[in-house]
């Protein structure tokens, strides 16, 4: 149940490892982006509309960027907004789940009404409300995802802490006389790290499919390169499903975002040891 | 096992005994046609974006948008622009105007009846332009519409003739005001106390070609029946229909609707569509530049701003943005197309190299890393961009961005939507700003109002604008709207960007006949949804078309049909 | 086994009774923290609520909003009132459904609302009836052939559509069915303006425009209630008893039935907690498909920032998925209750 073994999970079925090696694919893809992408991204030097060739393999946008290079750079907000929001709700939510759970009593059932409250709101709408407030900017959006993603990871946490609380070894450290950071820290927290992964596997597939969706629907970033605002953009063109032009624009778009979050749902899958 | 296989084969056999009738039902559905017979039926859209534009009464639209467009196909005004552009009577068949420009006579025609049946009379008119120079306070739909301030007082000589006298005299009277106010009956508005709450089905009645059917705020559509008696002919259709449509081509294309307005990208996809005309015509709708003047301390100098204009490619712009449907903006504001244009004037052609020198002759030649100028107190030239998050403007951004990066200037994105780009552009908190509107096309509200719309402000400018909306003489006035133009190009208070185009597709197989009104109606809006077209257009279509609802019938049924012959067939296998 | 029937009155016991006054209260509090938020919103974001009334216009054509509809508003904020008596004055607002009015279409947002609520409502309801029905189908089809064929298509095929983001799965849906094979109508709720010759054609005009967003969202939503489902049976099926009965050789569909029955619970509780889930899938697919729903005018409010709008739109769905998952709470009490007793 620790670090070692969730690895050895994922690499032994045949979901986790199809799951990761796609994972890796987008992470390097994200990287080197500079290195593989053909142009920069905020080159608009060729004509607009333009069908692959040689210089631009799955052709030119409206504007006339390099299709393949906006693809290659969305990789990297898909993944950064992923990375932010589940780093944030990770940290929030096993905070609180472990707090609320160890302490138990008045401020359990306080933080878990709290928790249940944010859980009943449907998020969408909110978000749209926020965004309507705020401006488009990529934090604002990691920030509202995040606000809406701890309480699951909370509620999941607490759960877990609870019945850990109670375990033998954790019991026998509290009984004789550990400081309870002491317990939590060295007992607690390392059995923690399967619900920890899952937690890091939905919030991230929570992330990258809210954040294209948000960018479809025009609340990207502008100045980061997003495949839901691709998508936006080859869906606003009004030839796109007369000419074949929604094979080059449209497709590589939703195809990666489907990808990547494909990846997270076997890695997810194999974790949490569905066969 | 058995209870699951026996609940699939019940379901089944319950969906095929509804398949069984469904069948017969297919043929009959078919048959039905869409709407009664020999009805000659019109329908345009608005595409996706919004449709509602209000309750089409003369103060109960929606100011911002077609809500005029469409309340005056039910009322109309004494004269109105035809297909030429040039003025013509609508209530009134003749006019005049004393030598002084001060008095101006409306003959009104006779037989001209209300669509209630009472006759129209000039009182009617002398109601309507006192009921809104009265009501102005209330009803500002009316008010930023309908200028009744040049109004001194208005009479009516006899049941057919209005005398109108003017505090000054007004070059633009006639296509500002005599060609933008409707009129409405004096019998049912003079117990109107709230006119932009009424909206009742008498306060759509007037006397134009058509009467208002229904207007659903909800599905955003309106329909309207054609006024068989109406003093100019009746209209060639007999319903005419304005519906929303999520994609306008694959409507036009399937036949669902009968015309759209189109951006140029759409029209290259009809291209193959054999039936559907497209029609161009003169845009004035601009994006420009926007600086916020004269609280911008670097924008305010006319130097940085002229450099900052040989910087952009608007050529290029205009091709990566609109892709052939507009043109470039020039540097005398008024577009080329227009009968004001005057072509002797600063030219600012792109020539990046001329931008750098002119940014290092006034002090900026300080560069950092990122090869971004300096400020003279050190601080990067850096200026935040303002702008309306839709495509056009975001790709608009960008090539700002771009070009301005190749001079050495920095900008950020400060995207936003319509109200917080007004809101923070009206409060003087911003920097640059890209704008994007229609124009008018008559100076007097063109450019008469750069003071505030652009925060410019000299003296010279602003008393030739007020000397040309007084020159009653053409040639007199063009001389001076011409020295305008010089020096709004010497002073570059705002940089017009590109100007976009606008463009019709329609069923010319059923009827033909859009034009774009050179100088647009209602002041300058350029519609193709000139009332006059539905009157003075050809009808062509033999018979109505049905469209026939029994392919997605047939295909639903189809579905079931399979689903079920699916599930039939899973339950039989054995485990 | 025996089945015994138990007596109605028995079944609603006193503790289920309370149970479900508890959770009624707790869904009430939580609607009040919706509603304390919801008023809390405009009034701190930046720029406030006088932010969206005052937008003003520069260019030469008129203002954007009328005079009249911003004296509305500023009178339905009372913004001239200490704040507890603005909270006060927007309860009782609320109560009465007045959610003031539209600075777009400029009309009372109770109106608009009333309107839009009816397709959504079918849209989604239709949506989940039959994604639930067909995923609890497919669920037992697949944990009772566990490792065969069908379960292990299933399970392939279920990740990849539940990865697939709902808009793009639409265009695609729109492309194939509705330009490509020309089928259904691409956009809208029903033709505009049409004339019916009979209430059939009528129903038939909505189920045609109908057809396309419930597929996807269908397709969207199936996945949740599959995997449920198959978990569930197969950990009911790895039960002693079940294992004992199997063994024992009783009928096949005595076992289905029992396993069934066990199994709706958690199903029910998932239905309603995907309620929440297909509002927001609803706003994509209402965008997509151009469908006269709430999530169009939720997203065409917020693109013209009509706040008034937006947030009686928000505590109105807000609204609907606390009833769901309260009569989920009530009707699985009322499963397990009986379950119990068998």
């Amino acid at each position: 149940m620790h670090r070692e073994s969730i690895l050895k999970k994922l690499s032994s079925s045949p979901q986790g490892i199809i799951g990761l090696s796609i994972l890796a694919f987008f992470i390097i893809l994200a990287l080197a982006a500079p290195l593989v992408a053909p142009y920069d991204p905020t080159d608009m030097s060729a004509d607009p509309f333009l069908r692959p060739s040689g210089a631009h393999w799955l052709g030119t946008d409206d504007v006339g960027k390099d299709i393949l290079t906006v693809v290659i750079y969305g990789s990297r907000t898909s993944l950064i907004v992923a990375l932010a929001v589940s780093v944030t709700v990770l940290a929030i939510g096993t905070a609180v789940g472990v707090f609320s759970g160890y302490v138990g009593g008045n401020i359990d059932r306080a933080f878990m009404r709290g928790v249940d409250i944010f859980l009943m709101i449907p998020d969408l709408p909110l978000i749209l409300i926020l965004a309507a407030y705020l401006r488009p900017g990529i934090w604002n959006v990691v920030f509202i995802l995040a606000l809406l993603g701890w309480p699951v990871s909370a509620r999941i946490t607490r759960a877990q802490a609870i019945t850990l609380k109670s375990a033998g070894h954790v019991d026998f450290a509290r009984v004789s006389g550990g400081p309870d950071i002491y317990v939590i820290g060295k007992h607690i927290i390392p059995d923690l790290y399967p619900i920890m992964a899952t937690t890091v596997v939905m919030q991230s597939i929570r992330a990258i499919l809210s954040e294209s969706g948000l960018a479809f629907l025009g609340l990207g970033d502008p100045s980061f390169p997003s495949w839901g605002t691709t998508i936006k953009y080859a869906i606003g063109y009004p030839g796109i499903f007369f000419t074949d032009a929604w094979m080059w624009w449209l497709l590589p778009a939703g195809a990666c975002i489907s990808l990547l979050v494909l990846a997270f749902v076997l890695v997810g899958q194999c974790l949490e040891g569905d066969e | 096992m058995v209870i699951m296989k026996r609940g699939v084969k019940v379901l089944s056999l319950l969906l095929i005994i509804t398949l069984v009738p469904s069948m017969f039902m297919v043929p009959a559905i078919a048959a039905g046609s869409a709407s009664s017979s020999g009805d000659k039926v019109w329908t345009s859209s608005w595409g996706a974006s919004g449709g509602d534009w209000g309750f089409p009464s003369p103060f109960a639209f929606y100011p911002r948008g077609p809500g005029y467009t469409m309340m005056s196909f039910c009322f109309d005004t004494l004269i109105w622009p035809d297909k030429s552009g040039d003025f013509t009577g609508l209530l009134a068949k003749s006019w005049e105007s004393s030598p002084d420009g001060l008095t101006r006579t409306f003959h009104l025609r006779d037989n001209v009846k209300w669509h209630d049946g009472t006759p129209f009379t000039a009182s009617d008119v002398v109601f309507t332009y006192d009921y809104i120079k009265d009501k102005s306070a209330v009803a500002p739909v009316g008010a930023g519409w309908y200028d009744t301030s040049v109004i001194k007082s208005i009479t009516a000589p006899d049941d057919h003739t209005v005398q109108i006298v003017l505090t000054k005299p007004y070059a633009p009277f006639i296509s500002q005001v005599a060609a933008v106010i409707p009129i409405v009956p004096e019998h049912i508005w003079k117990d109107i106390a709230e006119p932009a709450k009424y909206t009742d089905k008498k306060a759509a009645i007037g006397t134009g070609p058509f009467m208002l059917d229904d207007y659903s705020a909800d599905q955003q559509s309106y329909k309207y029946s054609a006024n068989k008696d109406y003093y100019l002919g009746a209209p060639v259709i007999d319903t005419l229909i304005f519906v929303k449509s999520a994609d306008v081509v694959i409507s036009l294309k399937k036949g669902d609707i009968d015309e759209a307005g189109l951006t140029f990208d759409q029209v290259q996809t009809l291209n193959d569509t054999s039936n559907i005309k497209v029609v161009g015509g003169d845009g004035y709708w601009v994006y420009r530049l926007r600086f916020n003047l004269p609280n911008n301390t670097i924008l305010n100098n006319t130097d940085v701003r002229k450099a900052i204009y040989y910087a952009i490619d608007c050529d290029d712009m205009q091709s990566k943005v609109l892709h052939g449907g507009g043109i470039a903006g020039n540097p005398g504001y008024v577009p080329p197309y227009s009968t004001w244009y005057y072509p002797d004037v600063a030219k600012y052609a792109y020539d990046p190299a001329k931008a750098n020198q002119i940014l290092d002759a006034a002090g900026y030649d300080k560069k950092d890393a990122d090869g971004i100028r300096l400020t003279l107190d050190g601080k990067r030239m850096e200026f935040q961009l303002l702008y309306t998050s839709d495509t056009q403007t975001q790709r608009i951004a960008e090539l700002l961005q771009s070009y301005l990066k190749a001079v050495g200037i920095g900008i950020t994105f400060k995207p936003g939507d319509m109200k917080t780009v007004d809101g923070l552009v009206g409060a003087g908190n911003f920097e640059m700003a890209i704008y994007s509107h229609g124009t008018s096309t008559d100076p007097a509200r063109m450019l008469n109002g750069f003071p505030a719309s652009t925060g410019w402000n000299d003296t010279r400018f602003n008393a030739l604008g007020k000397q040309q909306v007084s020159a009653m003489n053409e040639k007199d006035r063009k001389a001076l709207v011409d020295q305008m133009q010089v020096l709004i190009a010497d002073n570059v208070p705002t940089i017009p960007l590109i100007y976009r185009n606008v463009y019709t597709g329609f069923n010319k197989d059923r009827m033909d006949g859009f034009f774009f009104t050179p100088g647009g109606i209602g002041g300058g809006v350029p519609t193709e949804y000139n009332k006059l077209v539905f009157i003075q257009g050809t009808w062509n279509a033999k018979s109505a078309t049905p469209s026939s609802d029994a392919a997605p019938f047939l295909a639903g049924v189809l579905a079931i049909g399979a689903v079920a012959t699916a599930m039939l067939a899973i339950s039989r296998k054995k485990v | 086994m025996t089945y015994i029937k138990t007596s109605g009155a028995r079944r609603m016991d006193k503790a289920y009774r309370k149970a479900i006054l508890n959770r009624g209260l707790e869904y009430a509090l939580t609607f009040f923290i919706i509603l304390t938020i919801n008023f809390f919103l405009p009034r701190v974001m930046p720029g406030g609520p006088l932010l969206s009334i005052f937008g003003s216009q520069n260019s030469d054509l008129p203002v954007v909003i009328d005079d009249a509809t911003k004296l509305k508003l500023m009178d339905y904020y009372h913004l001239n009132d200490p704040l507890h008596i603005q909270f006060i004055n927007y309860l009782i607002d609320t109560a009465h459904l007045n959610f003031g009015y539209s600075i777009y279409y400029n009309i009372p947002v109770v109106d608009i609302i009333a309107g839009r609520l009816p397709w959504t409502i079918l849209l989604m309801g239709s949506a989940l009836l039959i994604s639930t029905a067909l995923g609890v189908y497919l669920g037992l089809e697949s944990s009772w052939r566990r490792g065969k064929a069908i379960d292990r298509a299933l399970l392939v095929i279920m990740p990849v559509l539940k990865s697939i983001p709902v808009f793009f799965l639409g265009s695609l849906i729109i492309f194939i069915f509705g330009f490509r094979l020309g089928i259904f109508p691409v956009s809208g709720g029903m033709t505009p303006y049409a004339v019916y010759s009979s209430p059939i054609r009528m129903i038939a005009d909505i189920a045609s425009h109908l057809a396309l967003p419930l597929a996807c969202l269908v397709i969207f939503e199936i996945t949740g209630s599959y995997l449920l489902v198959r978990n569930v049976c197969t950990q009911q099926m790895e039960r002693p008893y079940i294992v004992m009965a199997v063994a024992r050789g009783l009928k096949d569909r005595n076992i289905r039935k029992h396993v069934l029955k066990n199994s709706l619970t958690p199903v029910v509780n998932q239905a309603a907690a995907m309620l929440g889930f297909l509002v927001g899938g609803a706003i994509f697919i209402e965008t997509v498909f151009s469908y006269p729903g709430m999530g169009l005018l939720v997203y065409n409010s917020f693109l013209e920032r009509d706040y008034p709008v937006l947030q009686a739109a928000f505590i109105v769905m807000s609204l609907c998925v606390l009833a769901c998952n309260y009569a989920a709470d009530i009707i699985s009490g009322y499963i397990d209750g009986r379950a119990r007793q068998d």
